[in-house]
């Protein structure tokens, strides 16, 4: 139950000038990183995470969950204008979206993606603020043998993630662990894998790393795109925005259905904002009267793909501030954002106003997004034309910057750069980055578990094992890892 | 794939598929350094090791195995979400492979010799210093060497990196090894540094 007193609080945190203009800004930011291909979520937030170090947890973790939402948005326009997604979370939306550019109704377009995604977003947030708190409060009840279990579903997640092989992202993952234990162990204080060095000791910082095997591993990617998309140019926008209202309303029903399956999907570790949108695309297709239509620039198409990406960055909120478990990459950040801040994921969330500052702030986001997606979408549009090169430059500049930023170490910026080659030598190999980044951001939540757990029993393994939840938490791990062994299995 | 003998798929193993022998190789190195560690220690990532090293060698054996009885295990064990962006991305895909490999490597060489230039320079000379060497060489070197963009870029980014932080953060991007604030900013910070 929604505390009134909490809610007085949160509300008049962020109705304070200062926290108002940081949603407004952030929000439109995020959208105009959003468009631009390549950058999604969790870039934009690994790029954003220095910037939290100087603000409160309640602006840090807002400016985050608005920065993911809006992110999620702003791939729309992209997909919509100039046929290339500017997040995975929008791949099928341009099926819809970019046809109905090319028959002289983009603004339309763009009016319906927008308030597809406000609809779907609002669905995911209501979820949000409904059953986060209460699966906070069933975190209190959990020991440290379930935690550890929690964690590994995190990290069986690995599994919705992986690309061309499930074993390459299982050893990614493994990596992320492996460079996580880095440092001091968390219970007994010894060191581990610093081979004497000085740096090493304090351990690898998830700030660096986020920096490194987002941002720059993805400026190095960009440097490879930039003959191939430079001269992009926006096409004509015809139509008007302020029609998306009405056609999102004669399709009610396929946005109720939509915003189920994106946030539904979203809570689904690993799942993310591709697997909605696509998921949700599909379903409007078969259940469609003319599914030969869906891919001609059919506004049914454009509501549920809209509609399902924005639900599940909400979706993948849920299990990611109550048990630790992230439906996506962005997801992963945040949690590592909370982490930072000392907070970790479960009842310590939800202690004192700090979920529904972070509730309202997402409100506000998205409503700020609204209101400019109808009134100047076309304008963000133009940092589609930015060149590639000058993307490059400032992604790396504000990368090193915000590396170096957290200690004033210079180590800082060599480790970046050097978590940048590995996360573009994963990414070129067929390696999942993201499940490197669960396995890193997981491990502290998983061995404290675990050790704190195997304490308790005086080093019995058998804890894990005690118990019908834990016995439930282990084969949900094992079944979402071999899940697409399974799927196949099943399919043949 | 053709059938091949076990030798030639071994050559293919040493040279196309390097990446899987080196992962194998960084997490046998570090199994063997975690049993340099106490037990409580060592066991969390010890598990994990063993599980990276059976996936490794795992998709060792696969690749090794005659096509008939590996490709339907790498179908079995190919991630959901390939097969969804595989639908999309297939065309690009091929235009890649058409591409020119000697010049990928060069922009991908030059990419990241400016990277890890910049971290160098900005350790040197300072960030506010090294900002603008590297907006230039980056649009000379990478991009199409618009005089107008790198001035307007250099302007823009060294702006934003002062205010953000430099100013509201303060962070010293404005110091190097080399050089220090009080060398330069007076001059233009009203004796500020």
């Amino acid at each position: 139950m929604v505390s009134a007193q909490l809610f007085g609080e949160a509300l008049s945190i962020v109705f304070e000038l200062e926290l108002l203009l940081i949603i407004f800004a952030v929000s439109l930011i995020g959208v105009a990183l959003g468009a631009l291909p390549g950058i999604g979520p969790a870039l934009a937030m690994a790029l954003f995470f220095p910037l939290t170090f100087v603000v409160p947890p309640e602006q840090g973790l807002s400016i985050m969950a608005v920065l993911y939402g809006s992110t999620a948005y702003g791939g729309s326009i992209s997909a919509i204008i100039v046929n290339v997604p500017g997040t995975g979370g929008s791949a099928a939306t341009l099926l819809d979206g970019y046809p109905m550019t090319q028959r002289g109704e983009g603004a339309k377009a763009i009016g319906i993606s927008t308030v597809s995604s406000f609809s779907g977003a609002m669905f995911g947030l209501i979820c949000l603020t409904v059953f986060a708190p209460t699966l906070g409060r069933w975190a209190l009840g959990i020991g440290q043998a379930q935690f550890f279990w929690l964690a590994v579903i995190g990290l069986s997640a690995v599994s919705a993630v992986s690309g061309r092989s499930l074993l390459k992202s299982i050893a990614a993952m493994c990596l992320g662990v492996v460079f996580a234990t880095i440092g001091m162990d968390p219970i007994r204080g010894q060191e581990r894998f610093t081979f004497d060095t000085f740096y090493l000791e304090a351990g690898m910082n998830l700030i660096v790393v986020l920096i490194g095997i987002f941002a720059i591993s993805q400026a190095i990617a960009f440097s490879l795109q930039m003959k191939q998309e430079d001269g992009t140019e926006i096409a004509e926008l015809g139509g008007s925005a302020m029609s998306g209202f009405k056609s999102v309303w004669n399709n009610k029903f396929g946005v109720l259905r939509s915003s189920i399956i994106g946030t539904a999907v979203g809570a689904i570790p690993g799942a993310g904002m591709s697997t909605a949108n696509f998921l949700s695309y599909i379903v409007a297709a078969n259940t469609s009267k003319n599914p030969e239509e869906f891919g001609t620039g059919r506004e049914e198409g454009l509501i549920a793909a809209e509609v399902a990406n924005n639900g599940s960055t909400m979706g993948a909120l849920i299990p990611a501030m109550t048990l630790a478990i992230p439906g996506g990459a962005a997801a992963a950040v945040f949690i590592g954002v909370m982490l930072s801040y000392g907070i970790t994921p479960g009842p310590q969330a939800f202690e004192g106003p700090l979920p529904y500052v972070i509730f309202i702030s997402i409100f506000l986001g998205d409503v700020v997004f609204l209101v400019f997606g109808l009134v100047a979408a076309g304008y963000i549009a133009k940092i589609i034309e930015l060149p590639r090169d000058v993307l490059f430059s400032s992604i790396v500049i504000f990368s090193l910057v915000g590396a170096f930023a957290m200690r004033n170490n210079n180590f800082d910026v060599g480790a970046a750069i050097i978590f940048g080659l590995i996360g573009y030598l994963l990414m070129r190999r067929g390696y999942s980055i993201i499940a490197f980044i669960l396995g890193f951001i997981l491990t502290p939540i998983a061995e404290k578990g675990f050790q704190r757990a195997l304490l308790i029993s005086d080093g019995d393994w058998m804890i894990f094992f005690d118990g019908a939840l834990n016995i439930a938490l282990f084969l949900a791990s094992l079944l979402l890892l071999s899940s697409p062994i399974l799927f196949r299995l099943y399919r043949t | 794939m053709s059938e091949s003998s076990v030798t030639e798929r071994g050559r293919e193993l040493l040279v196309e598929d390097w990446d899987i022998l080196l992962v194998t190789g960084f997490i046998i190195f570090m199994i063997y350094q975690s049993m340099k560690l106490n037990t409580i220690p060592r066991q969390f990532p010890l598990v994990f090791l063993i599980m990276g090293l059976v996936a490794m060698l795992l998709e060792m054996i696969i690749r090794l195995l005659p096509p008939k009885y590996g490709d339907p295990i790498r179908r079995l064990t190919t991630g959901i979400a390939a097969e969804m962006d595989s639908e999309l991305t297939e065309d690009e895909e091929e235009e890649e492979e058409e591409g020119e490999e000697v010049q990928e490597k060069r922009t991908l060489a030059i990419a990241i010799g400016l990277i890890v230039g910049f971290g160098v320079l900005s350790y040197l000379i300072s960030f506010l210093l090294a900002l603008p060497v590297f907006v230039a060489c980056s649009i000379f070197l990478l991009g199409e060497g618009d005089v107008k963009n790198t001035i307007l870029t250099t302007i823009v980014l060294l702006l934003l990196v002062y205010f953000v932080f430099g100013d509201f953060m303060n962070v010293p991007i404005e110091t190097g090894e080399w050089i220090s604030a009080d060398d330069y900013l007076p001059l233009f910070a009203g004796g500020r540094y």
